[in-house]
């Protein structure tokens, strides 16, 4: 905490990291105010307390100071401007280059679908080929759109648009789409549905995003060493969705660290060198932005649990018709 | 026989769509900007169109605002597709009386079929 606290004093790092000159850095402009102002007191005290008998001499010395304050002060709020200005072109320029990005993938996307669909007249290895293009582009499809979602996150601009959703047959139609995944690598995924009948009111997209994430983590972490357990329960008024697996588990020290941005522990990055360190920013984001709570339990090694809760919305207020 | 007009202004894009709705057994009308989409759709009265929203010449919320205005073109569903997803622009879609958004990135071409089959019943 002391270090932190000299740490906030180290004004030519802190100018380093906002990439500003020191003339237009923050920080810096505070301490010289900081300085104006003290130096300004004293001048004052001095000449007030030599020329005590001409209350105007006192008065000039105190407004020439705070015309220097006025003016350091102006230069203060015009550095902001211009890190707020490279924030808002940095966030522009993430959403112009994914939605250009978009545009090719898309093309990719449908072409290699029609091909694919043509399966009687490409030969095996070709298909498999194919196949493989086809995986790669939905991956970086995926990144983009990771990089759209934190952009907005951070701009404030997240949007939902919820529906009425039955939670139990959601999380069973997702595992069932993640059985031959998780067969691949040797696993299982076990669903134990203790609460039935779970209606939540959520942005179907970014419900389906959370629980993909949770699944595909413990798949890529769990490789080969043993099962992934899915548990959807009613807790109090929200429902829970726990994600269990027996994979690598998470270091001890790096517990804290794994929602931030671009986070990879050090076990991650030694079993999985592909991975962007957004997937579980988002996760919290995401529950966070559709009411409910998000956390885990995890021993090195042995495996995590990870797990969301979401409101319930409660049977009565469902119609028949939506039922 | 349904007729369907593609706006859309990439060609690959275009040529994809068009083969999955002429192999559904749909007439095809392709135009690849604003203007021509327009044009198109007063000539054909189709019964769904397909709007991209970045369009050269004229933009999609100025093609669907104008199909809004127009007595016969009024009712015709509109499926947008685009790649544009801030909220300001689904925000005016919905306005403007879209009957269906859909990410191409995120969409196959079968669920993008689906939808059109939903929006033409």
């Amino acid at each position: 905490m002391i270090s932190s606290f000299f740490a906030s004093f180290n004004v030519v790092s802190q100018c380093r990291r906002y990439r500003v000159s020191i003339w237009t850095c923050p920080p810096f402009l505070f301490i010289v105010m900081g300085v104006v102002n003290i130096v300004g007191m004293w001048v004052t005290y001095l000449i007030a307390s030599r020329f005590s008998d001409d209350p105007a001499v006192a008065i000039a010395s105190v407004s020439i100071m705070t015309a220097f304050l006025f003016i350091v002060g102006h230069a203060i709020v015009a550095s902001f401007e211009r890190l707020a200005d490279a924030a808002r072109i940095k966030s522009e320029f993430i959403s112009i280059v994914s939605h250009q990005l978009r545009s090719p993938l898309s093309a990719i996307k449908w072409q290699l679908e029609i091909i694919l669909e043509q399966k009687t007249t490409i030969s095996g290895e070709v298909a498999s080929t194919l196949e493989t293009i086809r995986a790669q582009n939905e991956r970086m499809i995926a990144l983009v759109n990771d990089l759209l979602e934190v952009n907005r996150i951070e701009d404030d601009r997240l949007m939902l648009r919820p529906i009425l959703i039955l939670l139990n047959k959601f999380i069973d139609n997702m595992v069932t789409e993640y059985t031959p995944r998780a067969k691949n690598s040797n696993i299982t995924i076990k669903i134990d549905q203790k609460d039935h009948d779970l209606w939540v009111f959520a942005d179907e997209s970014k419900l389906r995003w959370v629980i993909e994430n949770l699944l595909d983590n413990s798949i890529r972490y769990t490789k080969g060493r043993g099962d992934i357990n899915v548990r959807v329960s009613k807790s109090g008024d929200m429902c829970r969705v726990e994600v269990a697996d027996s994979g690598i588990g998470i270091p001890l020290g790096d517990q804290q660290k794994i929602y931030s941005q671009f986070f990879r522990s050090e076990n991650a990055l030694r079993t999985q060198a592909e991975g962007t360190g957004l997937g579980l920013f988002l996760v919290r984001e995401l529950t966070w932005a559709m009411g409910g709570k998000v956390g885990f339990a995890s021993i090195e090694g042995k495996g995590s649990t990870f797990w969301f809760t979401i409101p319930i919305v409660e049977k009565k207020n469902i119609s028949s018709k939506e039922k | 026989m349904k007729n369907i007009l593609i706006i859309e202004d990439e060609s690959a894009l275009q040529d994809a769509l068009k083969k999955v709705f002429t192999n559904e057994g749909y007439e095809v009308a392709q135009a690849f900007d604003g203007e021509e989409g327009i044009a198109l759709a007063l000539k054909k009265t189709p019964d769904l169109v397909l709007l991209d929203l970045v369009l050269p010449k004229k933009h999609g919320f100025e093609v669907l605002q104008e199909m809004k205005q127009n007595e016969t073109l009024k009712s015709v569903p509109v499926l947008i597709l685009t790649n544009l997803e801030e909220s300001e622009e689904v925000m005016k879609a919905i306005e403007l009386g879209e009957r269906g958004y859909l990410i191409k990135a995120n969409y196959a071409l079968k669920e993008v079929l689906a939808k059109a089959k939903t929006l033409l019943e």
